[in-house]
């Protein structure tokens, strides 16, 4: 993330002859990031290699970043002072590529599913982030506008506009029960027990393999939700949860 | 704002009654407004049309020359402050075979560009909702209630309705007039109260359904 804060400022896509170092770092850095991120899944496929149905799907995240890598490698050569031309959208595939083959992955094979994991929660931060840049991006543009002329009534009309276009958006759930969530305030709980009603709190002590659900925004992730390996230990009777398809967030 | 400029060079132009008064007009008018919107002055120059002006008749073909260029080097300007500006490699592209520097082509340049803003920003807006759509049923899993239903047929007909604006640019007055006209961001923000107000209502009349359960292994 450093590395992309320093480089940001001299990236420019739509003239690549002019600025081939910068993307040649760009590239340089990608692959680094793919390469940390074959390097973490392996550990974790170390931990878990006695359990075959664990092995196959961390395999396939590390085939995936090495492909992402590989490709990310050979882009290096590809920016050149004379000819960097569009090679910048292989970017763009890859990516594509990774998300689509994490995404399906982490659906077929429940071991790395996102459920019980701490994306949701991220996701939601990186929305507000992003909607916050695009709020100071509003007032930059309407205090100059204001500068220039006066306020008019199409003026306020458009401010009020880009305002309630940001502050709805969150309120977009891409989830039904989010949405009966907000009109009933109904919070949804994963359990430890039979009953599917107890709160998300009160976590039985024998219960060390399931968390809070990751719908609950105002509940802390467990501790046992940042453990690695994520394998059922034997003598722990594992958790019940009311939601476990994997999370696709916006 | 580029309608408060042409406002207001429009206004300079029309009261003047002599080349000197309009000279001076126009040069402390564009100097106020390359100051406003932070122009680099070396590449927004009007030095060169004023001395022009000054030198021509009033009313004249030159002096008419001469203003038309002092206004396309504010707008430039303007829009240059804004963001809105073609990529270097597409100016060099329709540059060829014109003069180095021809503030008309840079604009034709800056306003392609802002069309194809326009166009895109509507077809993302309504593929945003169409892809919140897909992601419902995806979550379901197939096991879909009509409440289900109803939220992706509320947020796909709004996208498809949102997408289908951006259509208006094979109409070139219809799409000026769009442009031109303070409707545009009211038209999003609509579209989208209506999707949470009637996703308000849906949650009430007709709640989500219970997800399927399993026991959690890994």
């Amino acid at each position: 993330m450093v590395t992309f804060a320093i480089i940001g400022s001299s990236f420019d896509p739509t003239s690549p002859e002019d600025s081939y170092v910068t993307m040649r770092q760009v590239s340089l850095t990608l692959m680094i990031s793919r390469v940390v991120l074959i390097v973490q899944y392996g550990v974790v496929m170390l931990w878990v290699k006695n359990h075959r149905r664990l092995v196959i799907p961390l395999l396939i995240h590390i085939a995936t970043f090495a492909v992402g890598a590989i490709l990310c490698f050979k882009l290096l050569f590809s920016f050149t002072a004379r000819s960097a031309g569009k090679a910048y959208f292989v970017w763009y595939v890859i990516i594509v590529m990774e998300a689509l083959a994490v995404f399906l992955s982490s659906s077929q094979w429940r071991s790395l599913s996102f459920a019980h994991t701490n994306l949701n929660e991220r996701c939601g931060l990186l929305t507000l982030i992003i909607l916050g840049e695009g709020i100071i991006v509003l007032t930059k543009s309407v205090g100059l506008v204001v500068k220039g002329e006066n306020f008019s009534s199409g003026i306020i009309a458009q401010i009020i506009s880009a305002i309630l276009i940001i502050v709805s958006r969150p309120r977009l759930p891409a989830d039904r029960n989010q949405v009966q969530q907000l009109t009933s305030n109904l919070s949804i709980s994963s359990t430890c027990s039979t009953s599917t009603k107890a709160p998300t709190l009160l976590l039985p002590p024998s219960c060390t393999t399931c968390g809070p659900s990751s719908t609950s925004p105002s509940t802390p992730p467990s501790s046992s939700s940042w453990k690695a390996p994520r394998a059922s230990s034997p003598g722990v009777t594992p958790c019940k949860s009311s939601f476990q398809s994997p999370e696709l967030l916006f | 704002m580029v309608d408060y400029v042409y406002a207001g060079f429009e206004s300079l132009a029309v009261s003047a009654n002599s080349t000197e008064e309009l000279t001076a007009g126009l040069e402390e008018y564009s100097s106020s407004v390359l100051k406003l919107v932070e122009a680099d002055l070396s590449k927004y120059d009007v030095t060169s049309y004023l001395t022009s002006l000054a030198e021509s008749d009033f009313l004249s073909d030159d002096a008419l020359d001469s203003e038309f260029g002092i206004l396309i080097t504010l707008v430039n300007a303007t829009l240059k402050f804004f963001k809105i500006q073609a990529a270097k490699a597409t100016t060099k592209a329709k540059s060829v075979g014109l003069a180095e520097k021809d503030p008309f082509q840079d604009l034709i340049n800056a306003l392609d560009v802002y069309d194809l803003v326009f166009v895109y920003f509507f077809i993302a807006a309504g593929l945003t909702l169409i892809i919140m759509a897909i992601v419902i049923a995806l979550n379901k899993k197939g096991k879909l209630g009509k409440g289900d239903w109803a939220a992706i047929g509320l947020r796909t007909v709004m996208g498809v309705a949102l997408a289908l604006i951006a259509t208006v640019t094979v109409n070139y007055d219809a799409q000026q007039n769009f442009l031109s006209s303070v409707w545009m961001l009211p038209t999003v923000m609509m579209a989208l109260l209506i999707v949470v107000v009637v996703d308000g209502v849906l949650g009430w009349v007709l709640p989500a359904t219970e997800t399927h359960k399993h026991t959690g292994e890994a």
